[in-house]
């Protein structure tokens, strides 16, 4: 007769419990998962893409006058390490000499290369670039030459990358 | 022959105590059903170039959202009785200067209307009252926002647990 009851009783707390129906189901929390990441962000743009640079000027006596123009450049990044090098597509002309000289993107905490000479082979203009964004940061372009040069008439492109510093 | 005797009236004694525990158990639990969640859902996001606002030289927009019942909660045996959720945050090294909110975008089924929660709630370490009702609701949809957003912070990954927290109120 008792083993009837208790069997009755185990019958029902088991039914209660798996109903839900016991103070201590546990089902009061439940837990979601949130994966919140970035990827890397880089990006650069320049806001004029042709310049044109004349040489015209000179004093009796000395080489002609350099010119200058510049572009402003924007920029996204949000690795360290980052740099900035730049390139042309074609040799300058004999005689001449390119050189460029970018800014650093105020907050990012690079190092500006300042003035440097620019050739078909990358050179760093600004190093060390954290996470940054920055708008209308000056690019200067710059051309010399001597009278040597002559009169030339010639184009190339120039192109500045963000890449990592390894 | 009372060995035999003294065991059974032991025995009887013990199967009594069993079943005035299981009983007064059950009485107890019957009396006092406890409100349950049910929750699905859950929110991946990765940032990546097309997050910022207009490209190069901009930021990553302020605060980004998920669909709008990324998650959905039920509450389920309440027993007719009144309930609050709440809500928190459960993982350490949240990245400083982000901030995770949540906010009810809809009604569910079952108890109406629900209160609270419409606009977004911040989430804490501690917890956060999101919404109330009465009765049963289910399906009721939920929308995350993380606020704060900018590349200066850098590459980070985070997984956070959202612990969702029913309670039964007065």
């Amino acid at each position: 007769m008792n083993k009837t009851v208790l069997s009755i009783v185990a019958v029902l707390a088991l039914a209660c419990a798996s109903a839900g129906y016991c103070i201590d189901t546990g089902g009061d929390e439940a837990t979601v998962n949130v994966s919140l990441a970035t990827s890397p962000i880089s990006t650069l743009s320049v806001d004029n893409p042709s310049l044109t640079l004349e040489i015209s000027l000179a004093t009796a006596g000395e080489e002609p006058e350099p010119v200058s123009s510049s572009f402003m450049y924007n920029i996204t990044n949000n690795e360290a390490g980052k740099k900035l090098v730049g390139q042309l597509g074609t040799a300058a002309p004999d005689g001449l000499t390119i050189s460029g000289n970018a800014f650093v993107p105020p907050g990012s905490g690079g190092t500006g290369c300042g003035w440097v000479t620019l050739s078909t082979t990358p050179v760093d203009m600004v190093t060390n670039i954290g996470p940054v964004c920055a708008q209308n940061v000056p690019l200067m372009i710059e051309l010399s030459g001597s009278v040597a040069a002559g009169v030339q008439n010639a184009s190339t492109t120039f192109t500045m990358t963000l890449t990592s510093s390894q | 022959m009372s060995h035999e005797r003294q065991f059974d009236h032991e025995c009887r004694s013990c199967r009594t105590r069993c079943l005035l525990s299981c009983l007064l158990a059950l009485g107890v639990a019957v009396a006092a059903p406890a409100a349950e969640l049910q929750v699905q859902g859950g929110w991946d996001l990765t940032l990546d170039g097309g997050a910022l606002i207009w490209g190069a030289g901009s930021d990553l927009g302020p605060a980004l959202t998920s669909d709008p019942a990324a998650i959905t909660v039920s509450v389920i045996n309440t027993g007719g009785n009144a309930w609050t959720v709440s809500a928190r945050r459960a993982s350490p090294g949240w990245p400083h200067g982000l901030a995770l909110n949540c906010r009810r975008t809809g009604e569910g089924l079952g108890a109406l209307p629900l209160r609270g929660g419409a606009g977004f709630v911040p989430i804490t370490d501690g917890p956060q009252v999101l919404f109330a009702g009465t009765g049963d609701a289910l399906v009721i949809p939920l929308q995350l926002q993380v606020a704060g957003l900018t590349v200066r912070l850098g590459l980070w990954a985070h997984d956070l647990s959202l612990v969702l927290r029913v309670e039964e109120t007065p």
